[in-house]
């Protein structure tokens, strides 16, 4: 569990005040499997960021992972009702009402509206108003969740006197901050492994057209290791981080590494092949899934490649595999260069991501206000943000 | 005429008499291929209901069954099918059989015939006395859910009866071949590897060497009460150190899991090669092996020679190990005295008559084993993905083998 503070100035600039981090109890691949134990590793989480930044806090911004997430794509069409065929901002409203007004199945609950680019008889533009046509359509992609799922981390923060602001899916959180202007608009895949799940995020023209959560991370790694070499989970742990790679290499074979190296009860010679084999066959299948998921064709002719985030995309050579499974060039993503230097890590991408996300919502929230008071002006942090 | 008698080799000159019993069409191509390329002293008899695939080879002795409800034709997939035609044709496949002093059992499981009848013929394999060994390739998990579902169930009935049962999963094959291999290579290496199993086992009994065995040994090593037997081959070179041979053995795809952990209660290793091996090799390979794979009651060795090899030694490992043996000795037996007024335990003779009881099988503790596999999920629910679970090591669900040092 990670948590960032930020104070939010008039003139719409950020800055990071605290920042905290505990090992996640009671959450397993992004659902709630014991609820006291979570809310209090939520509270011990929340008491080191107020104290660390010495504010108090009362909201906050959460961002979900897990199976539970799902997404659909639903596209729309009307007629503009201009004699002159001109497109009305009311004909926008229209036709984004309809494409948003898909029904869920019970149990399910909308957590965000992603809307793609604008069609005028079938033509991409970015702003049809004024422009003239005979129909405008539009396609969202819809997120939905698990009602219960979401309701559950809700209320799991609430446990905390905690109010939450909004929710945002990891995948579209993380994503916003690996991926660069160009990048997204060239169309990309972020893909954002972490501990329990690995959420990805596909990119074109500028906007998300696809996201996934799979209910795969480090930990799946860790236990592949722990029940493959038959050693403990901090010892395959250990192993992964400082002799694993994502790809078995030909020196590998007959090479052997020392689970602790000291000769004492309990160490053991493990085979290096065995070890890059076992990370190899997982994160292989891992990649296969999204690349399944998205479409082969889509991601190859569609993307100029991947952008790798996550604690898990430390382990050496895991853009190599990817490159491999996914067809498309792949690279450890970097932060913008604004990031703090402790906050450059791959496994801050969602947590920054949040902090973005809540900044833009500030920032709309401020602007609306100021439209009904009269002209305004957005400050330089969030231009530059909603830029990016 | 007995049909394994035909090839005028088996029993000839004091012989000890091998027949392989090819199951199914796709047994039979592995057999045809066996017949040009095999050794003649071993008798070959293929079963099948298909009268197309028994005629793809007039040489091949064959029976058909089925005659009356399937009328030449396939099982059409449906393993029940096949498991009748062997219970109808009960009489002709005992008197087909003979009296083998070893007998091999080949079927491809999945699909119709092979799958139904092996535990059949198994049974009837079982009742001749003679040690039974089988060969079973299993399905590709592309080939879905059900063949893989039905071949497991086969191979439960064949294990009951059967004394050495060796799986030979094509998945593991799939990763024996390269990728811009013909796809017929595959099945290629499918009968390559029947092949080189049974030369591996007959190898001692009818190839002339140094130690050669008979088939008491091997009624010996295989034979027994309630036991596991685990099986490896491989070929290397001449000249191949210790080490090399150990972890060929191990990663063979014929090698039964848990080949690291056995500790076998008998052990016979089997060496063929062109012409007798160098005695430092022998003594090398024949301590290396004996310790590597810990016998612990025997261990024999047998070397053999075969002009065919050529530049390569086949080194074959054929383990049993009595299931009830724990690595830890027991506590003295307690017996009902006047000094020890304590009952016989009840648990042996209880277990006996369980593993009688047809169709008896041990359940509750498979969700525990499952539980195994999970690592430190197995304490939550088990959630499917796109219909697999997750949680479960991509190694072990695609049945890829990891080599331990």
């Amino acid at each position: 569990m990670r948590a960032l503070v930020g104070e939010v100035f008039p003139d719409q600039s950020l800055n990071i005040i605290g920042r905290a981090e505990v090992d996640s109890v009671g959450i397993a691949k992004g659902r709630i499997q014991n609820f006291r134990q979570a809310s209090d590793r939520l509270g011990e989480l929340i008491e080191r960021a107020e104290s660390g930044a010495g504010v108090t806090i009362d909201s906050v911004y959460l961002a979900l992972a897990g199976a539970h997430l799902e997404g659909a794509s639903h596209p729309a069409v009307t007629r503009v009702r201009d004699p002159s065929n001109r497109v009305s901002p009311r004909d926008l409203q229209r036709v984004d009402r309809e494409a948003k007004s898909k029904e869920l199945a019970a149990g399910r609950v909308y957590i965000h509206f992603i809307r793609n680019s604008y069609r005028l008889d079938g033509r991409r533009v970015e702003d049809p108003v004024g422009m003239t046509a005979e129909e405008v359509g539009v396609t969202y992609w819809l997120l939905h969740g698990g009602e219960k799922a979401v309701s559950e981390h809700i209320h799991l923060v609430n446990s905390q006197s905690l109010k939450v602001a909004d929710v945002i899916v990891s995948s579209v959180a993380s994503a916003c901050m690996v991926a660069s202007a160009e990048e997204k608009r060239a169309g990309c895949l972020t893909v954002d492994i972490g501990a329990g799940t690995t959420d990805y995020a596909l990119y074109e023209h500028g906007s998300i057209v696809r996201t996934g959560s799979i209910p795969v991370g480090g930990g799946h790694l860790t236990n592949d290791l722990t029940v493959g070499l038959r050693v403990l989970p901090d010892a395959a742990e250990e192993l992964k981080c400082e002799r694993g790679a994502a790809v078995t290499e030909p020196g590998d074979r007959g090479e052997t590494v020392h689970l602790y190296g000291d000769l004492t009860i309990g160490d053991k010679a493990i085979d290096l092949s065995s070890l890059n084999r076992i990370l190899e066959v997982r994160l292989e299948e891992l990649f296969e899934l999204i690349r399944d998921e998205c479409g082969e064709s889509r991601l190859r002719e569609g993307s100029s490649g991947a952008l790798l985030t996550g604690g898990t995309s430390r382990l050496a050579k895991v853009d190599t595999l990817a490159e491999r499974v996914l067809g498309i060039p792949a690279r450890v993503a970097s932060h913008p260069d604004w990031v703090a230097e402790e906050l450059q890590g791959p496994e801050s991408s969602t947590v920054l991501g949040v902090l973005h996300y809540a900044l833009e919502a500030e920032a709309d929230r401020q602007a609306a206000q100021a439209r009904r008071r009269g002209p305004g002006r957005v400050g330089r942090f969030s231009r530059f943000l909603r830029s990016s | 005429m007995n049909p394994a008698d035909e090839r005028g080799g088996p029993g000839a000159g004091g012989r000890p008499r091998i027949t392989v019993v090819g199951l199914g069409g796709g047994a039979l191509r592995a057999l045809q291929r066996y017949r040009r390329e095999g050794w003649a002293e071993v008798g070959l008899l293929g079963l099948d209901t298909d009268a197309r695939d028994l005629e793809a080879d007039r040489d091949l002795p064959g029976l058909r069954l089925g005659r009356e409800s399937l009328r030449g034709l396939g099982c059409g997939g449906e393993p029940e099918a096949g498991r009748q035609a062997a219970v109808d044709g009960r009489e002709e496949i005992v008197a087909a059989l003979g009296s083998p002093d070893l007998l091999f059992l080949v079927g491809c499981l999945g699909k119709g015939f092979a799958t139904g009848a092996l535990p059949e013929v198994a049974a009837l394999a079982a009742e001749s006395g003679a040690p039974c060994v089988v060969l079973a390739a299993t399905p590709f998990s592309f080939e879905g859910e059900q063949p893989r579902r039905r071949a497991e169930e086969s191979l439960a009935g064949a294990r009951r009866v059967a004394d050495c049962l060796i799986p030979l999963p094509n998945d593991l094959l799939l990763q024996t071949v390269d990728g811009s291999d013909r796809a017929d290579r595959l099945f290629e290496r499918a009968d390559l590897w029947i092949q080189r199993a049974i030369s591996g086992v007959a190898g001692p009994l009818l190839r002339p060497g140094r130690m050669t065995v008979d088939p008491g040994t091997y009624r010996a090593t295989l034979k027994g009460g309630e036991s596991r037997v685990l099986f490896s081959t491989c070929r290397v070179p001449v000249g191949t150190d210790l080490a090399a041979v150990q972890r060929e053995l191990v990663a063979s795809p014929l090698a039964g899991a848990g080949w690291e952990r056995a500790r076998p209660d008998r052990l016979l290793v089997s060496v063929g090669s062109r012409e007798p091996l160098p005695m430092s090799t022998f003594s090398e390979w024949s301590t290396g092996l004996t310790a590597f794979f810990r016998a612990r009651e025997s261990a024999t060795v047998s070397l053999w020679n075969d002009p065919s090899l050529g530049g390569e030694v086949e080194v074959t490992l054929i383990a049993r190990t009595e299931i009830g043996r724990g690595g830890r000795e027991g506590p003295e037996e307690r017996t009902r005295s006047p000094d020890h007024p304590v009952h016989q335990s009840k648990l042996a003779s209880k277990r006996r008559q369980a593993a009688a009881r047809p169709g008896a099988r041990q359940e509750e503790f498979d969700d525990l084993l499952a539980g195994q596999e999970r690592g430190f999920f197995r304490d939550g629910a088990s959630e499917p993905y796109a219909g697999i679970d997750l949680d479960k090591p991509t190694y072990l669900r695609r049945g890829i083998r990891i080599r331990h040092p």
